[in-house]
């Protein structure tokens, strides 16, 4: 818990610091800013490594699939990491730079989810050669 | 958490704008630009060392 509060006045501070500095020259603002996003999520990953172990667990006891669970963690891991850099450029002034991330993640993603599409239609061929 | 990252760039902002606001006020653009650079510089190198760890760390508990 003492992680959670001191991000908070972490974020607190770039909040306050953050428009002294915005004033003054957008550079080093920007990596202000930049150094705090990374800091937080740091600490938001130290929450989350127990919920990813507690998830692990949960596939190996109902036995699924470690391939489904592990592009779903993989497709949340893209879209997290692309979201805060789209939001950084957007930030920054880039808006348009943002966007592409955006659809970079979207295109990752959809790449990672192919072995599981082409089971899937491996699966209807399957079902329909049955029929 | 390193907060003490945050105060540090924070400081060499702050630093690196009174000086170029003196060196701006005194007639050396010039200077001023050098200064805002290297300022710029510094704080990217600390900074990219949190960058680098917050992508490890994304790249190892999403199994990247």
């Amino acid at each position: 818990m003492g992680i959670f509060i001191k991000a908070l006045a972490a974020v607190l501070t770039v909040l306050i610091l953050g428009t002294v500095l915005a004033r003054q020259g957008k550079e080093i603002w920007l990596l202000f800013l930049i150094a705090a996003c990374c800091m937080v999520c740091i600490a938001a990953i130290s929450f989350l490594e127990p919920v990813i172990s507690f998830i692990e667990q949960l596939r190996s006891v109902s036995n699924l699939n470690g391939q489904l669970t592990g592009i779903l963690l993989k497709a949340v891991g893209v879209g997290w990491i692309c979201q805060l850099l789209s939001l950084l450029c957007t930030d920054g002034g880039n808006a348009a730079l943002g966007k592409a991330v955006q659809i970079l993640g979207a295109c990752v993603i959809l790449w990672m989810a192919l072995p599981l599409m082409t089971r899937l239609l491996e699966l209807m061929e399957d079902l329909m050669v049955a029929a | 958490m390193e907060i003490e990252l945050i105060f540090r760039i924070a400081a060499v902002g702050i630093i690196v704008a009174i000086l170029n606001q003196v060196l701006a006020k005194s007639g050396r653009e010039e200077q001023a630009t050098m200064i805002t650079l290297t300022g710029l510089v510094v704080v990217l190198m600390m900074v990219a060392q949190k960058i680098a760890d917050l992508f490890d760390m994304v790249k190892r508990l999403f199994d990247l």
